[in-house]
């Protein structure tokens, strides 16, 4: 067992990633890289993939070069105080948005495929109580143990719809591909940049981590993963339902799980994706409203955040029914204007530091070498 | 909106039952501010004038 002394294992932390994105994979990823690369958009999470090394590649540079200090503390080292207290500003006020987001998406999606005319605000408010009761309450320790029993649900039954629809996946429907898609694919892997730059606020709680020497490796393990699964998912609804019927459905991976029928009998695994659907967005939210709280405690220096717990997540509420009046502004939101803000916020400044970071060591050792020339002369 | 000042008060008792606001200044003045927001939130919500967030994106982004 990872789990020593209030810590978590780098492993742990991964799992909670991979199972975190599985939900915004399933919501998004269909009609956004139908939209964006037409039959060709099953590929779009093979190029971000291929981005995503790179990004782990410099995430690890910061991690391995600053051990024991949490994301944001390697900011302040790097860019100073001020910078790094404006930055995680910025991320908190971002992912409680992106909080009222998903739980909106969870809410909306619950309504639509189990309970139609319930009111949506019910089911946020008590997702929000369990979460906050049974999850952030008790702490990083406690969620991450209940991150590795839902990641490995989530795993299994979605290894067994992917499963299940193989046989049903229509080859044509996945080409013609030519090397005019390559633009097209490569627009199409923003939503997926988006959905897996989860993994920096994750590294926020960096210094509650251990073993992150072995980030590299697990990094890219779980990025291979994520991209593998991503890719299966995006082929079996362009496979079984086409790219034109995908770009207009608003659960395109539903509407395909619908279909599926088992000894020409057997139906309604849709609601075997409905739990999944749960399990992921219960991991997502918690996590992220823990990411919320280290970020309060860090900008304003106190020790412990954990009596905000009750009063953030009512925030968070809030938060939920004010993003918008319905679902195609929802969906406006996610896919215009939420999947470039991740994509700054969490992509590019982490490179931008790691950049920073390069330039300043390598202009120290200038500096070292010039110094002792002179004293040498 | 009743309501919401009853769910800030039940909180309130259960996060400040073994707290002591001597012993933590700076974390109970960021604790009230909280609460403020979410009752600012709250009456906003209630208000006729209210608009989402997407709609408030939308009004400042048109030509």
């Amino acid at each position: 067992m990872e789990i020593k002394k209030g810590k978590i294992g780098v492993n742990t932390a991964l799992i909670g990633f991979i199972v975190i994105v599985f939900s915004p994979t399933v919501r998004t990823f269909g009609s956004f890289t139908s939209n964006a690369a037409k039959q060709a958009g099953w590929l779009s999470p093979i190029v971000a993939g291929v981005i995503y090394i790179y990004f782990i590649l410099k995430l690890n540079t910061l991690l391995v070069q600053h051990p024991g200090l949490s994301l944001l503390e390697i900011y302040e080292k790097i860019i100073g105080k001020i910078l790094a207290k404006i930055i995680a500003f910025v991320y908190l006020t971002w992912l409680t948005i992106s909080i009222g987001l998903n739980l909106r998406s969870y809410s909306h999606r619950i309504s639509a495929v189990l309970y139609p005319n319930v009111v949506e605000e019910l089911f946020i408010v008590i997702l929000l109580f369990v979460i906050a009761l049974f999850l952030v309450k008790p702490g990083l320790i406690i969620a991450s143990r209940v991150y590795i029993v839902l990641a490995g649900i989530t795993i299994v039954g979605s290894a067994l719809l992917t499963t299940l629809m193989l046989p049903m996946v229509n080859i044509e429907n996945l080409f013609p591909i030519t090397y005019l898609d390559i633009i097209p694919i490569t627009k199409g892997s923003a939503i997926a940049l988006s959905c897996w730059s989860y993994i920096t606020p994750i590294l926020v709680y960096s210094d509650d981590i251990i073993g992150m020497r072995y980030f590299k490796k697990r990094g890219l393990a779980a990025v291979a993963f994520v991209a593998v699964t991503a890719t299966m998912i995006l082929a079996t609804i362009y496979g079984i339902v086409g790219n034109t019927i995908s770009t207009r459905s608003s659960f395109p991976y539903l509407l395909v799980v619908e279909q599926i029928q088992l000894l020409n009998s057997l139906q309604g695994f849709d609601a075997i994706l409905a739990f999944l659907w749960i399990f992921s967005d219960v991991a997502l939210i918690s996590f992220l409203i823990l990411i919320c709280l280290k970020l309060i405690k860090y900008i304003f220096n106190i020790k412990d955040a954990s009596i905000y717990t009750y009063v953030f997540t009512v925030l968070c509420y809030y938060s939920a029914i004010g993003l918008a009046e319905n679902s195609y502004e929802l969906g406006n939101f996610s896919n215009n204007i939420a999947t470039y803000v991740f994509i700054v916020l969490f992509v590019f400044i982490p490179i931008l530091i790691s950049w920073i970071y390069k330039i300043r060591t390598r202009a120290v050792k200038a500096l070292m070498k010039s110094n002792n020339a002179k004293k040498q002369a | 909106m009743w309501k919401l000042i009853l769910v800030l008060i039940i909180i309130a008792f259960v996060d400040l039952k073994d707290f002591s606001i001597k012993e933590h200044k700076r974390e109970f003045v960021i604790y009230i501010i909280l609460h403020l927001i979410v009752l600012g939130l709250g009456l906003y919500d209630q208000s006729t004038k209210q608009i989402s967030l997407m709609e408030f994106i939308s009004n400042i982004s048109k030509p």
